[in-house]
């Protein structure tokens, strides 16, 4: 009779004690309140060392003390951004797998045949955590020392005007704002695509370009207080610190070049994850290191919680979409 | 005077212990990922980037400058033993260099290569303290216009590069500039020979092309070889070091590669690549023996190998100087700056001549550091050729595999360096060279968009190219050097028909 209580009380031993040591298995992948419980993967979707990966990697770094775990920052660039955000689309939504988004990603790539994702469905938009300062910078020994005067100056010499962007017009956020300024002045410019901000700025100093609509950085803001150039405008709605009586597209022309950096995940995420990690990168954009570092390299903190940069990548991205269908029209016609 | 005040000033930065250790540790790992084939300098940086936050500025960069300049010492000992280029720049290296150590020449070739390397970093360190800012206003002249000029007189060189047939030189030129092409229109965004697959939009990498090109064709055709019976490295090693006559038939060599490479590093889009390869075209064109270039010549190696190193040392001008960076490395090296709340440009040299003058008095102390680090790492890689092909192999393909991913952390380079291990092989079988097809497709791109660029700056009209000085120069020389390439072959066609009406 012992034996059989004792072979019972074996039974329900390994019963519980199995119990007990299966809670501990991630079974559904998904189901664990202790999340996170190990390193999480973030892809950044530009090349080491340039502009993209040095803001994102200082936020990782301050977001994962937030978070309790470390990221493991990769770098998958290619395709403008496009082959990092396949990497997090294709990834298992587990929270474990992050990554970076810029304007790009999220208002152009959709639209390009290349692109395996045509809407923003299969991804989640976490936060903005930051937006360009986009200044139209030009040389000082330009004929034109305001907005307006350009303005004058660029009706009378139609294509006279070589402006250098990073993207065509159907490629560049930049590009599309200053193609529907075209629109609205009567005037036309001639566009020049530079790849890289550094040969652009070699054209601007070198004299054979007039103007340029890039990021701005320490080495331009350097050239600019030495009084070699000149900022004429802001394309997006942030102005610089000390130069707010430039005035900014929004104010001339009701409409900004959107521009966006920020955290996404695939789509599918468990709430308790999504709150988790809401709340970590909230902490981690208010770190006052990193507010300073952005700071240093002229890039605001803007931050957007996942409800507002949901709406207004929504909105950006419908009105993008529509001006991309006129400029593909307007190629189809000049083909012809 | 002045100078040696500020030097002081350098040398005395760097000559306290955690500076050496940082100079050394940069040293050291760049030789390392030198001679790894695959990851470059790039990768390595990006990895050391989060460890340099919390040094001092100096020493963050010294430690990331030291692993590119020795990148490009460590780049040559594969080129030369095994027919891989570390990375792009150390191609040209492979033509001869790999030639010579299968005579059982590998120790003067690796030697040669180290003090070659040593005298031209040298020589661009020099230039770089001297005469850094006046070159600087001379690259900003460099618009559009005269970067196409820069690209013809390149394309032209290629001609040159040839060691066989002319002809299938051009066509693998021409299979190069096509490569050049795949990825997106600069001006419009559309897509090129892009098929569909979003890691070829930004193009063909360059390093696991020639990885392909040059190093997996070599890994197949030694095993068909092999497999026919014949063993791959009989001859015995013959020496060490360079003898008397390779210093003899090196000195110019060098001294024009360094001086070379230092001013095509200087322009933005130069660098290292192209004046790895225009200073072997140089030197094969005025060399009293051009045929035997690609059979092993001393100078073939000697002449890339410094125009490379100097290269590195002209590519600091801009960013120091201008706070422009003329490549990606540089492009790094300035977010370093930043960080770290140094701003290149104009007022480096004012506002912080301490980091100025001791990034180059570290250069210097680098250099020899890495003379000293690679002169006897020289008999250990001799003895590496010893090993017996059927183990060595496989090595050497699992070192190129996880180079070619640890580039882009993607499979698709692996796959690229596959494709054209495979086509290389052919190509070498069938006696087309892959040198000229290396040229071109680092040449297309940057041609077509400086001939758009220009076009657009002079709304369409071609004589933009003659009424600049600078672009009329380039494109003068560009027609000389084509009448001097069919002169001859006009010649040689006169003297032909008087002995055929003879007879």
């Amino acid at each position: 009779m012992w034996n059989r209580i004792i072979k019972i009380l074996v039974i329900i031993g390994v019963f519980g004690l199995s119990v007990f040591l299966f809670q501990g298995i991630d079974l559904a992948g998904a189901k664990d309140p202790d999340y996170p419980t190990k390193p999480i993967t973030f892809y950044i979707p530009f090349s080491a060392g340039g502009m993209t990966d040095s803001l994102m990697r200082p936020l990782l770094e301050a977001t994962s003390k937030h978070v309790g775990q470390p990221f493991i920052p990769i770098n998958k660039p290619g395709g403008s951004g496009t082959v990092g955000a396949i990497a997090v689309m294709n990834a298992k939504p587990d929270g474990y797998t992050l990554g970076g988004f810029v304007g790009n990603n999220v208002l152009i790539a959709p639209h390009i045949a290349e692109c395996p994702y045509k809407d923003l469905s299969n991804f989640t938009l976490l936060l903005n955590f930051v937006k360009m300062y986009l200044p139209v910078i030009a040389r000082s020994d330009a004929p034109f020392t305001t907005w307006k005067e350009f303005i004058e100056w660029a009706r009378k010499n139609p294509r006279g005007a070589k402006i250098a962007f990073s993207g065509s017009k159907s490629r560049s956020p930049q590009s599309m704002a200053m193609w529907e300024v075209e629109q609205r002045e009567r005037i036309e410019i001639t566009y020049m695509v530079f790849p890289g901000s550094a040969e652009s700025l070699n054209a601007l100093l070198g004299g054979h370009i007039i103007m340029e609509v890039m990021n701005i950085d320490p080495t331009r803001m350097s050239y600019i207080k030495e009084g070699k150039f000149r900022i004429l405008a802001f394309l997006g709605k942030e102005k610089l610190p000390g130069y707010e009586n430039i005035p900014s597209f929004q104010e001339l022309y009701g409409f900004v070049a959107p521009s966006f950096i920020g955290v996404w995940s695939p789509n599918g995420l468990p709430n308790f994850v999504l709150e988790k990690l809401d709340d970590a990168f909230a902490k981690g954009v208010r770190d006052p290191n990193f507010i300073n570092l952005m700071n240093r390299l002229y890039m605001p903190v803007v931050y957007m919680n996942r409800v507002e940069v949901n709406k207004e990548v929504g909105e950006m991205s419908k009105k993008v979409g529509e001006k991309l269908k006129i400029l593909d029209a307007e190629e189809a016609t000049q083909k012809k | 005077m002045e100078i040696f005040h500020a030097l002081f000033l350098g040398f005395s930065e760097i000559f306290r212990i955690k500076a050496l250790f940082y100079c050394f540790v940069g040293v050291f790992i760049g030789t390392l990922i030198g001679v790894l084939p695959g990851i470059g300098p790039i990768g390595t940086m990006s990895l050391l980037l989060p460890i340099t936050y919390k040094a001092p500025p100096l020493l963050a960069i010294v430690l990331l400058a030291g692993i590119y300049y020795g990148a490009m010492y460590g780049g040559s000992t594969t080129s030369i033993l095994v027919n891989i280029p570390g990375e792009a720049a150390s191609v040209v290296t492979c033509l001869d260099g790999y030639q010579m150590a299968r005579k059982g020449r590998a120790g003067p070739a690796l030697g040669i290569a180290a003090f070659g390397s040593f005298i031209a970093g040298t020589i661009g360190l020099v230039g770089l303290m001297l005469i850094a800012p006046p070159l600087a206003s001379i690259a900003l002249r460099f618009g559009p216009p005269e970067y196409f000029s820069l690209m013809c007189v390149g394309l032209i060189i290629l001609i040159y590069l040839a060691s066989g047939s002319v002809i299938r030189a051009l066509m693998m030129a021409a299979f190069g500039i096509i490569l050049g092409c795949i990825g997106v229109d600069p001006e419009t965004g559309f897509t090129r020979f892009v098929f569909g697959i979003p890691d070829l939009m930004d193009g063909i990498g360059m390093a696991p092309f020639v990885m392909g090109l040059f190093g997996i064709s070599e890994v197949f055709l030694n095993i068909e070889q092999s497999l026919k019976g014949r063993s791959i490295f009989t001859t015995k090693v013959k020496g060490l070091f360079p003898n008397w006559q390779d210093w003899k038939d090196s000195i110019m060599p060098i001294s024009r590669g360094s001086i070379l490479g230092f001013l095509l590093g200087i322009l933005p889009g130069g660098g290292a690549v192209i004046s790895s390869f225009v200073s072997y075209a140089v030197e094969k064109k005025i060399s009293r023996h051009p045929e035997k270039f690609g059979t092993g010549t001393i100078e073939g190696v000697a002449a890339p190998e410094s125009a490379n190193n100097s290269a590195t040392a002209g590519a600091f001008i801009p960013l120091l100087t201008l706070g422009i960076p003329p490549n990606v490395v540089m492009a790094l090296l300035l977010g370093v700056f930043i960080i770290h709340g140094v701003v290149p440009g104009p007022r480096l040299i004012s506002d912080n001549p301490n980091i100025f003058w001791g990034l180059v008095a570290s250069m210097y102390v680098g250099n020899i550091m890495l003379l000293i680090l690679n002169l006897p790492l020289i008999g250990l890689w001799v003895q590496l050729l010893r090993v017996p092909y059927k183990i060595l192999f496989p090595l050497i393909l699992l070192f190129c595999i996880i180079g070619a991913y640890s580039i882009n952390n993607s499979t698709f380079d692996i796959a690229v360096m596959l494709v054209f291990g495979v086509t290389g092989y052919l190509m070498r079988k069938y006696k087309y060279e892959g040198a000229p097809m290396v040229l071109a497709f680092v040449l297309g791109p940057m041609f077509e968009n400086s001939l758009r660029q220009s076009l657009l700056l002079s709304d369409g009209s071609f004589s933009i190219f003659f009424t600049r000085p600078i672009a009329a120069g380039g494109m003068i020389t560009t027609i000389l050097l084509l009448i001097g390439s069919i002169i001859p072959s006009i010649r040689r066609r006169k003297e032909m028909i008087p002995m055929e009406e003879k007879n």
